[in-house]
């Protein structure tokens, strides 16, 4: 992981003038030898820096949510409850939390606010759009996307307003860390630059490809994007302490970081409707705190198995997650409608809220120490799931047939009643129901269930109106061998409230469970419909008639076949000439 | 030999029964026709996929609500039309037009249909076996009230009210419960007809489901302590089912009893009102039982235009100067002594 030192040395004063012209006069400029590229870094320095700064507690940062209205307002509030307060100022691109501070800019003009408060700390002469913040509670620093699109421009500002440093370079320079006056700058989506921000110099480098974010979590320092690693005495070895989260085939493909190089614009994105959240552990060996991410994706949350990737609890949600954090024992999820919702980690039972106050179009939030779980007994996974099913937003679609996997895939017999209970009830949305049912067939535990709602009929008189999902019960019962499900199965053929498409399952089910108690009816169907010219219903009287046959009543279709009552469409399902041609019978 | 025998020594009976079937069946029919459409609006119908046109292939003779006189038969060319398919058509209508007559021929016709058929011959078929009137026949028929084919159905349904028979009863107590309004209304017209008063309670809670049809059948088989509770709510029904509900009830053979009857005339005259002297009247000169009734339909039909109470239940004046008591406990199924 030790890298050639590249490219910051390009970080010259010729690109501080330029800043300069961005944002203000101000404090000292970088050196040009700090980021010298023929210098080479076998990693010892970062591992030196590390050692260094082992013993340097990081502060932990403000809980808060800070929502975007409109195009220049602001409205936060504190994790912990409190009263929101409010912002007014034009806002170009999506704000950023870190430490105490939330950076926004706008109409050339960069602010910050304490977290806390929304009380205005600082305002600068500022273009282009924030990147990332880090903040130690006396400097901020500010990774910025320069107006032209082009490079990266950095700066740091003390709590007065004052530009202590300043750094404008041609690479990709993504959100920023901090330690105690060392500020770690990803680039180019391949590097970790350590910055002494008092000498403006470069003082070690580590090569972390795929890492365009630093971050500090629960008192330590990461890098990362798709996966973290932690700043510890490993950073610069080939077994660096780095966890990623095991993938899942989640709908728009969410990711657990944007990439540090981009700037977001004020107003939410599909990404934000659709993210990872998670906590790398602060200590000991790689991994997520309390072994769970969370997903969400728009009404719908869902926490997962840190290591495997297994569903373990859906939240649906009356309005659509926008932003959100981990934290221990938890997740901080914040709507669309101005509201944080707090998760229980282990159960997904909602664990409290705060308020914004007001619809909001982006949600940036922060949780670092705060903390908050929930004492309720988890719900069944199942009916969590059809919660979510049950979501009549057409957007939710995607999710949904995610959700419906995962609950056709519960081996809980359970499972088997909740997908009868949303066939029966045509819970689901308009586009999702014939998944449902394919879902209900492809059960293969639950007959108990199964058989319990075969025994429901149509009966106008007991005000009994609804028809149970008979095709599916029936290639579910018949795929299990189920025998009890015969007579129950040949009641729904012969009744004419049974779809057709329902009554060619039920056949085919027949086919091989019925026995001698059901050869009255099938011969009834037989006789009734061996003439139909329509295909459900002559394939369905194939399948009667080879059951007839297995049961010992072949002479009964020889028969039919004789004369001229039975189509030509059945004929031909049983391998029969036409009527009016010569051959004998199958 | 013992059917023939009862047949032979029971020839007046079975003129009174038949008589007053004629009528229910007239009514019946008029209901069919100018009611159930509209009926079957309100009750809950749901339309089903398979399910033929309701213009094609319906059923002929067997919706008539009376028969008409069974025409002379060579039973052996019909019985051999029978036999081969070229001429099953033919000879389905030859014994449709026969109808009881053709009652040697009902067997084959049985046979036909259990093996099955097409459905124009389906139809003919069940239409036949109607027309013959055996209840031999309606453990074959009954299946096919179930049928996917609303024509199917409903010439089943007619059939069986014509074969009657506790096979027919239990087929068309199904069709009270079918998705299919028209059946329903059809089984309950046909329940009346099949004369089985185990099916009061189901037409009871059929007149709850919607299915006022009901009303006249219940007026037609029900004890008098049925019928008393259908009085009960008889103005809960429109006027077109109290009037087939009285109609039934003046109808019945054994009588109910007359103080029943007079409440009936009494009920229907206080929701028709002065409106409908002219049907008394013509249920008075079609009226043969007993005098009092007779005398309480004749008043009801010459009631002055202010004298024609419209909300109670109260017998018309004349009809009660000696009103008889009621009967304390009518024998089920069986009306009071008139």
């Amino acid at each position: 992981v030790s890298a050639p030192l590249r490219l910051p040395g390009s970080i010259a004063i010729t690109l501080v003038l330029s800043a300069l012209s961005l944002f203000g006069c101000g404090g000292g400029q970088t050196q040009g030898a700090a980021f010298d590229n023929t210098k080479r870094d076998d990693g010892t320095a970062m591992t030196a820096l590390q050692k260094q700064l082992a013993s340097v507690s990081i502060p932990r940062a403000a809980d808060v949510a800070v929502g975007v209205f409109g195009e220049r307002s602001l409205v936060g509030v504190p994790l912990e409850g409190g009263k929101p307060w409010t912002f007014e100022h034009p806002i170009a691109c999506r704000p950023v939390v870190a430490g105490g501070v939330v950076v926004g800019v706008g109409t050339d003009e960069m602010f910050g606010l304490d977290a806390r408060t929304g009380k205005q700390l600082w305002a600068r002469k500022a273009g282009g759009c924030i990147r990332g913040v880090a903040d130690d509670g006396r400097v901020t620093v500010v990774s910025a996307r320069p107006v032209n699109g082009r490079g990266g421009i950095v700066i740091a500002i003390d709590r007065e307003g004052q530009v202590v440093r300043q750094i404008e370079d041609g690479s990709n320079i993504g959100a920023p860390g901090m330690i105690d006056g060392f500020v770690f700058l990803p680039w180019d989506g391949r590097y970790v630059s350590a910055y002494d921000l008092a000498a403006g110099d470069e003082i070690a480098r580590v090569q972390l490809p795929g890492a365009t974010r630093a971050f500090a979590a629960g008192g330590a320092l990461f890098f990362g994007e798709r996966s973290a690693t932690r700043f510890d005495e490993h950073v610069a070895q080939a077994g660096a302490t780095t966890v990623t989260l095991p993938a899942r085939e989640l709908p728009d493909h969410p990711a657990w970081m944007d990439s540090g190089n981009d700037a977001l614009p004020p107003g939410a994105l599909v990404s934000d409707r659709s993210r990872l959240y998670a906590r790398p552990l602060a200590t000991g060996a790689a991994g997520i705190v309390g072994d769970r991410y969370a997903a969400t994706s728009g009404r719908v949350a869902m926490g997962f198995d840190a290591k495997t990737g297994v569903l373990a609890w859906v939240h649906t949600h009356d309005a659509s997650f926008l932003g959100g954090a981990a934290y221990e024992g938890g997740f901080a999820l914040c709507d669309a409608e101005g509201r944080v919702t707090y998760l229980d980690a282990k159960t997904g039972a909602v664990a409290g809220s705060a308020v914004l106050g007001i619809p909001i179009d982006a949600c940036v939030v922060q949780a670092d120490a705060f903390t908050k779980t929930a004492a309720d007994a988890p719900r069944p996974l199942r009916d969590a799931i059809a919660g979510a099913l049950r979501l009549p937003h057409p957007d939710a679609e995607p999710i949904q047939r995610f959700l419906l996997a995962e609950l056709t895939a519960l081996p809980d017999e359970a499972a088997t009643e909740t997908l009868i209970r949303l066939v029966d009830e045509s819970a689901a949305p308009v586009g999702l129901a014939a998944d449902v049912r394919s879902a209900l067939g492809a059960r293969r535990s639950g007959a108990s269930f199964m058989l319990t709602t075969l025994a429901q009929r149509y009966d106008y008189l007991e005000g009994a109106l609804h028809v149970p999902p008979v095709g599916p019960l029936a290639d579910a019962l018949a795929a299990m061998g189920e025998k009890r499900a015969a007579p129950l199965l040949a009641v729904h053929l012969l009744d004419p409230v049974t779809p057709v498409s329902d009554v060619e399952r039920a056949a085919s089910a027949l086919e091989v469970l019925a026995g001698p108690a059901e050869l009255p009816a099938l011969q009834q169907f037989f006789a009734a419909y061996r003439e139909t010219p329509d295909l459900p219903l002559a394939m369905a009287v194939a399948h009667v008639a080879r059951a007839l046959e297995r049961l010992g009543s072949g002479d009964l279709v020889a028969s039919a076949m004789r004369d001229p009552y039975t189509s030509d469409l059945v004929r031909s399902k049983l391998g029969a000439p036409a009527a009016g041609t010569k051959g004998p019978a199958k | 030999m013992k059917r023939t025998k009862r047949a032979t020594t029971g020839g007046r009976r079975i003129t009174w029964r038949r008589r007053a079937t004629i009528v229910a069946l007239g009514l019946a029919g008029l209901l069919s026709a100018a009611s159930i459409s509209a009926q079957t609006k309100g009750s809950g119908a749901t339309p089903e996929k398979g399910a033929a046109p309701a213009s094609k292939a319906a059923p002929k003779s067997s919706a008539s609500p009376t028969k008409a006189p069974a025409k002379k038969i060579d039973l052996a060319l019909v019985s051999a039309q029978l036999s081969a398919p070229a001429t099953l058509a033919l000879g389905l209508a030859d014994a449709e037009s026969a109808g009881s007559k053709a009652k040697t021929l009902a067997p084959r016709i049985e046979e036909l249909l259990a093996k099955g058929l097409t459905t124009d011959l389906t139809l003919a078929a069940l239409s036949a076996l109607g027309a013959i009137g055996a209840p031999t026949s309606s453990a074959v028929i009954a299946p096919y009230v179930q049928h996917r084919n609303a024509d199917v159905r409903k010439a089943a349904a007619l059939a069986l009210a014509q074969t009657g028979g506790p096979d027919a009863a239990n087929a068309l107590r199904k069709g009270l419960r079918s998705s299919d309004a028209t059946l329903r209304s059809l089984s309950a017209i046909g329940l009346g007809r099949a004369g089985d008063e185990q099916s009061v309670p189901d037409l009871s809670r059929a007149i709850d489901r919607g299915i006022l049809e009901a009303a006249p059948s219940i007026g037609a088989i029900g004890s008098a302590t049925q019928c008393d509770e259908l009085l009960a709510r008889l103005d809960k029904l429109p006027i077109d089912k109290q009037q087939a509900t009285l109609e039934a009830m003046l109808h019945r053979k054994p009588a109910l009893g007359t103080d029943l009857l007079l409440r009936a005339i009494a009920k229907v005259q206080a929701a028709t009102g002065e409106l409908t002297r002219a049907y008394f009247s013509s249920l008075e000169r079609n009226y043969w039982g007993t005098a009092r009734v007779k005398k309480a339909l004749d008043a009801a039909a010459h009631a002055p235009k202010s004298a024609a109470p419209k909300d109670s239940a109260a017998p018309p004046q004349d009809a009660t100067k000696t009103p008889p008591p009621a009967p304390k406990s009518p024998a089920k199924g069986k009306g009071g002594t008139p």
